[in-house]
């Protein structure tokens, strides 16, 4: 049975990773410049998905005014999230930003949660997505549509911070606030920036899933844990290895319960474990990550 | 001074929008003089909560034709088993409920064993597992359980639908554990076969892998139990899974139909035969239509038989717990759900079971 499905659970695995890169993507960027891990980060990816949910559903916004609408939202959400409640504890010690993210997260969950209910929403209410096969595998247009926007918005991601003026100024702060600072780069302007791109990102990422998949106040937690671990299986300051990390999990989750070995196969329940045990095995022979620089040639680098 | 001012504004917008929408959506007639007290244990937030309000609506409806001599406090389990036994111990002793209406197979199989250490009677209103079956002598199940449910559906499956190779899928909690090992049991017994049982978990809302082994020795149908059916099915169409679907009582929620849409057109699912013909019944459903905008679902029916039934029994026994157990296992109350509701010694109630299937939007009575 093992070969007949394989390009299926390939398929399902590039999918999966092209949505969890796309939060990782944020993640990533705010611990290279901010040096916390922002909890709150897949709750970005909940308010672009409700807020697309209320201005094309609720509201019957033309759907690429719809789109625009919520992911510049998003961004500003991000913005001004920072600015309130990470932006204080900036200089405090690596557990308190932390802690205010996940209480941010529960925050937003809890207002989404009042405003909208529990009951799970949907983007396209009853519309079946045709599938197309190729070569063994079958992928609906939305599908296709996920692969592409997100692979397009990481490459145009890394031309923005390799050629922007911004980008460059986020790279430098990644590598160095203090210098930077010194510089004549404005700290501030510049998180406000990252923040407003990642959380963009990560709504983008939420409007992609709620069409994909349904819309749920706590939609954003697992797609957190994932980030989360593809960023630390990447390298966490490499916005490559967050996207490397984000399609190994992504294939490991598809493959681990998909195929059988000796008749058996991987229980559901274990389908997060996989993606963890295969953070922790790659860890082990390198710490850094697949992408990440040991700490070594950082020091020899600065 | 200028981040305690913030904090202090955060708040202040918050709150008022908490407390209104809190009001609106899950109103409770709280009063501490009422004559009776029932108690809810529902799922209202996370996976099932689509079960949790249908049944939270059905008992507002009955809390409102009741009155004042009842008060109806409901707690939500977020389908956690922890937090429903919070909610049993904040019933029992904080609100002192004289009864309890409980949904959810592993929050009403956790809070079985302390029924009678409160000396509080339970009756189920949606859960389904086999083993709520003699649970507790205070615990009553107002749906037929998985025993009698997947049972049925088995057998039409392969005496009336002629199948005989089914694959299941089905969410990996207590009530589809139990519905999916007595569809088993009773399916092989007939003769048939099981060619795959998938489980996904119920914080997944990619199926596409499951379902892909479904499809491993090429199945006449796939039976499915659990939460977030329309989406499974949805994928499954999608994926271009042609095998009709089968499932249970707890398929008939009309969240199944927004979320699946075309994709559940044609799901053949067993269901408790409803006094559907009653006035009762037709007054309950323009109620419910009126009141909320949308259609009422099984648990809507029976969380309101629940919430009646306990009103009844505790107000002619006056609460006398023993009284009430007794009346419930000797006398025939009449109800939505049926006209002839009375329990077994192990708390079951036999129910007369119908195939339905979803036609143009509607559940529908299954014609061949």
């Amino acid at each position: 049975m093992n070969g007949s499905i394989l390009p299926q659970l390939f398929i399902n695995g590039i999918i999966a990773g092209a949505i969890y890169g796309l939060v990782a993507l944020g993640l990533a960027l705010m611990y290279g410049v901010a040096r916390f891990l922002n909890f709150a980060h897949g709750e970005m990816t909940m308010l672009g998905a409700y807020l697309f949910f209320t201005f094309y559903v609720l509201l019957g916004w033309p759907i690429v005014g719809a789109i625009i609408s919520a992911v510049i939202l998003a961004g500003v959400a991000g913005c001004i999230f920072e600015k309130l409640f990470f932006k204080p504890v900036r200089k405090a010690k690596d557990i308190v930003p932390l802690v205010v993210s996940i209480g941010l997260s529960i925050l937003l969950q809890s207002m989404v949660l009042l405003l909208f209910g529990a009951n799970i929403k949907t983007l396209r209410s009853g519309v079946i997505s045709v599938g197309h096969r190729f070569a063994g595998f079958i992928i609906t247009d939305i599908q296709i549509v996920i692969i592409v926007v997100a692979l397009t918005l990481m490459v145009l991601l890394a031309l923005y911070l390799k050629y922007s003026k911004t980008g460059k100024a986020i790279r430098a702060l990644a590598d160095s606030q203090d210098i930077a600072q010194i510089l004549g780069i404005n700290v501030n302007q510049v998180i406000s920036h990252l923040f407003f791109i990642g959380s963009a990102l990560a709504g983008i990422a939420g409007i992609l899933v709620g069409f994909e998949q349904n819309l749920e106040p706590t939609m954003g937690l697992s797609l957190t844990i994932k980030a989360f671990a593809a960023i630390v299986l990447g390298g966490v300051t490499n916005i490559y290895g967050a996207v490397l990390g984000a399609f190994v999990i992504g294939l490991a989750e598809n493959f681990g319960i998909g195929l059988e070995f000796f008749g058996h196969s991987i229980p559901s329940g274990y389908k997060d474990a996989i993606a963890f045990f295969i953070m922790i095995i790659v860890l082990l022979f390198r710490p850094q990550g697949l992408l990440g620089r040991k700490k070594e040639e950082e020091s020899r680098k600065e | 001074m200028k981040k305690i001012l913030t904090a202090i504004t955060i708040l202040l917008i918050i709150s008022p929008l908490a407390g209104c929408k809190l009001r609106k959506d899950n109103p409770q007639n709280i009063d501490r003089e009422a004559a009776i007290k029932v108690g809810g244990i529902l799922i209202m937030t996370g996976k099932g909560s689509n079960w949790g309000v249908q049944a939270l609506r059905g008992a507002q409806i009955a809390n409102e034709e009741i009155g004042s001599s009842l008060s109806l406090i409901v707690e939500d389990s977020q389908y956690d088993t922890k937090l429903a036994l919070s909610a049993f111990e904040k019933l029992t002793s904080v609100d002192h409920v004289d009864g309890i209406v409980s949904m959810g197979s592993g929050m009403t199989l956790a809070i079985a064993p302390k029924l009678e250490d409160k000396k509080v009677i339970a009756i189920n209103a949606g859960a389904v597992s086999p083993k709520l079956s003699g649970a507790s002598k205070y615990l009553f199940n107002i749906v037929p359980l998985s025993t009698q449910d997947s049972k049925f559906i088995a057998d039409q499956a392969y005496q009336k639908l002629d199948y005989r190779r089914v694959a299941m899928i089905s969410s990996n909690d207590e009530a589809s554990a139990g519905a999916t090992q007595v569809f088993q049991e009773e399916f092989t017994k007939l003769g048939g076969v099981i060619s795959a049982d998938e489980k996904f978990l119920s914080t997944d809302n990619d199926y596409r892998t499951y379902l892909l082994k479904t499809q491993k020795e090429n199945p006449d149908a796939i039976f499915t139990v659990g939460t977030s059916l329309g989406a499974v099915i949805k994928q499954a169409r999608e994926m271009g899974i042609k095998q009709p679907f089968i499932s249970n009582s707890p398929f008939e929620l009309p969240d199944n139909i927004t979320q699946g849409g075309q994709a559940v057109e044609g799901v053949v699912y067993s269901n408790m035969k409803l006094e559907e013909d009653s006035p009762e019944f037709q007054t309950f459903q323009k109620k419910y239509r009126d009141k909320f905008k949308t259609e009422p679902s099984l648990y809507s029916y029976t969380a309101y038989d629940c919430v009646k039934l306990l009103y009844a029994y505790l107000s002619d026994c006056k609460k006398d717990l023993e009284c009430v157990r007794n009346k419930l296992l000797t006398n025939r109350f009449s109800g939505l759900t049926s006209n002839n509701i009375i329990f077994d010694e192990k708390g079951e109630i036999q129910s007369a079971m119908q195939l339905k299937t979803v036609k143009d939007g509607q559940f529908v009575k299954y014609e061949e």
